[in-house]
């Protein structure tokens, strides 16, 4: 009997734990199945994931081939134009050979015929003589028979006023800019081994003015390129943006130069500079002159530092001295009272 | 009699032929278009022949190399979204310059897609710069934009219409103008009534999922931008 209540207490056992236990593997199985199921969505996504990621990499790798080919291709264009500008610059060194020397034979004779008449102070006066873009147009358009017809083109633009194109803003509020040739070096195109210092300056007036751009007009300067000295006749900047962050802090300037001894060789500056701030918030500042873009026509190739300044003009200079006045004496008068 | 005729036939004939190529040319017009950057440059030159046109983005400069017969003109065809000169919202001149002197030109055209110039040239010059303000610059692989990540959650609550439009447009603004998402200079349009485009909202689902990337989301914004839907 008692063996009897022990079998069937095994096999009751037994069988409610079966029953327990088909239950927890039915709960289980049915875990199991909702978290299959819930794999299987975020699977799907994953694998979205993975091939629109698959995608962009492939993407990317396609568009990083292609600026290869574009890079390779504008080097090779590069190379081309660069081969270009080495023949006609060899056209240009004869002329400038003789040019260097005629000048300097000026030079010594006047120095030679001056050399008593002549302070040393004086002298140094003169070498720091700029003359005045509007001098230059005057004594251009005078021998106007002897220049091309692209510098006679754009003489009759400035005369005409559109020289400088349209004036966006109506301010008259003028600023003026300096920019001086601290440290700038001049290689021959055709010998980029060989450098030559820049010296000198060149100022400008604003033109137009917003709140981002800056138009300047050249007024005056004088630059020496490997002992020629060069006077401006005419010229114009204007600021752009160097990288994608929109913020003006280029200034591409485009002179036209003319040998101040003989007269003779006109040429053209171009000059690609950058700063670290937006050109128009400059009040003085270090800023670099890039090569090979900045050049003298088929010259030179300009690449170094120089200092931009921002210089108070002169109306203001006198606005803020009538005020002055204008203040002294109320305060004069206020004093009688 | 016969064969002299033919040989005094074959002679004028040959004449004429050398007469004819040495007129061609010294008259030689050439008219194309070269693809720049995938942007079409169409071009029209009188004394001279093109011999590439490419885009410099270091300079913003498009760069004409050329072979001249004597003094002549290119025309020359060029997309804005290739190089554009502004000043502000306005056009302004190109500077130009032919074998590196400084060149006047005339502006014939000037649409919203293009700005045709004619360049005048000399008998000899081989390069054209035309310097610009605005260059296409396809070596900027990745304009600098940084959102936070969790405007992802607003995103994706406007995606689900947890958040109502003004919502999110007013959250866009707030970080538009606090400086917190960065956006590549955009010109404003005129205010409109528009209701925000399903794909924006679409966009925005997917930017919250990792599925678009950041610049695809800001197009976007940009769009809203330009059409006067949202106003910075």
């Amino acid at each position: 009997m008692k063996t009897n209540f022990i079998l069937v207490s095994i096999l009751m056992t037994i069988l409610i734990g079966g029953a327990f236990g088909l239950l927890l593997v039915d709960y289980a199985f049915a875990q199991n199945l909702y978290v299959s199921t819930n794999d299987s969505e975020a699977y799907k996504k994953q694998k979205e994931l993975e091939s629109k990621q698959a995608e962009r990499q492939q993407k990317a790798e396609e568009k990083q081939k292609e600026l290869e080919s574009k890079q390779a291709e504008l080097e090779t264009h590069r190379e081309n134009l660069e081969a270009k500008q080495l023949k006609k610059s060899k056209e240009y060194e004869k002329k400038l050979k003789e040019i260097k020397e005629k000048s300097q034979n000026k030079i010594g004779k006047d120095i030679f015929d001056d050399n008593k008449k002549l302070s040393p102070q004086s002298k140094k006066l003169e070498e720091n003589l700029i003359k005045k873009s509007e001098e230059i147009q005057k004594k251009l358009a005078a021998k106007s028979d002897k220049l091309d017809l692209r510098t006679k083109n754009i003489l009759d633009k400035i005369n005409d006023g559109q020289y400088m194109g349209e004036k966006i803003n109506s301010s008259t509020n003028t600023e003026k800019y300096e920019l001086s040739f601290d440290l700038v070096d001049a290689s021959p195109i055709n010998d980029k081994l060989k450098t030559s210092s820049v010296t000198g300056k060149m100022s400008f007036n604003t033109y137009d003015k917003s709140k981002s751009d800056l138009k300047l007009e050249l007024d005056e300067c004088k630059i020496i390129v490997d002992e020629i000295v060069y006077n401006c006749g005419f010229g114009k900047a204007r600021t752009m943006s160097s990288g994608p962050s929109g913020a003006k802090d280029s200034l591409v300037i485009v002179a036209f130069l003319e040998d101040d001894v003989l007269e003779e060789v006109h040429a053209t500056l171009k000059i690609f500079l950058n700063a670290d701030i937006p050109i128009n918030k400059i009040e003085q500042s270090k800023v670099s002159i890039l090569g090979p873009q900045s050049k003298v026509s088929n010259l030179w190739v300009l690449n170094g530092t120089a200092t931009l300044s921002k210089i108070v003009s002169t109306s203001e200079q006198i606005l803020t001295g009538t005020n002055s006045t204008i203040a002294h004496k109320n305060e004069t008068s206020t004093g009688d009272k | 009699m016969i064969k002299h005729n033919n040989f005094l036939l074959m002679f004028i004939i040959v004449f004429s032929l050398i007469i004819i190529h040495s007129t061609i040319q010294y008259s030689i017009a050439d008219t194309g278009t070269i693809a720049v950057n995938s942007n079409a440059v169409n071009y029209n030159i009188n004394n001279g022949n093109i011999e590439s046109i490419f885009l410099d983005p270091d300079l913003f400069e498009l760069i004409i190399t050329m072979n001249t017969q004597s003094d002549g003109s290119v025309e020359i065809t060029i997309p804005r979204e290739l190089l554009d000169a502004k000043f502000e919202l306005s056009d302004d001149m190109f500077f130009v310059l032919v074998d590196g002197f400084e060149t006047d030109y005339v502006e014939s055209v000037s649409n919203s897609n293009y700005r045709t110039l004619m360049i005048p040239f000399f008998n000899g010059d081989s390069v054209v710069e035309i310097i610009g303000t605005h260059a296409l610059n396809l070596f900027i692989l990745n304009p600098e934009i940084k959102i936070p990540d969790w405007i992802k959650n607003n995103a994706s609550w406007w995606s689900t219409d947890l958040i109502e439009d003004t919502d999110f447009v007013s959250g866009i603004q707030y970080l538009i103008k606090e400086g917190i998402m960065t956006i590549p200079q955009t010109q404003s349009g005129q205010s409109t009534h528009q209701d925000i485009p399903s794909w924006i909202k679409n966009n925005a689902g997917w930017w919250a999922d990792g599925l678009i990337e950041d610049t695809d989301f800001v197009s976007g914004i940009q769009y809203l931008i330009t059409n006067g839907i949202i106003h910075v």
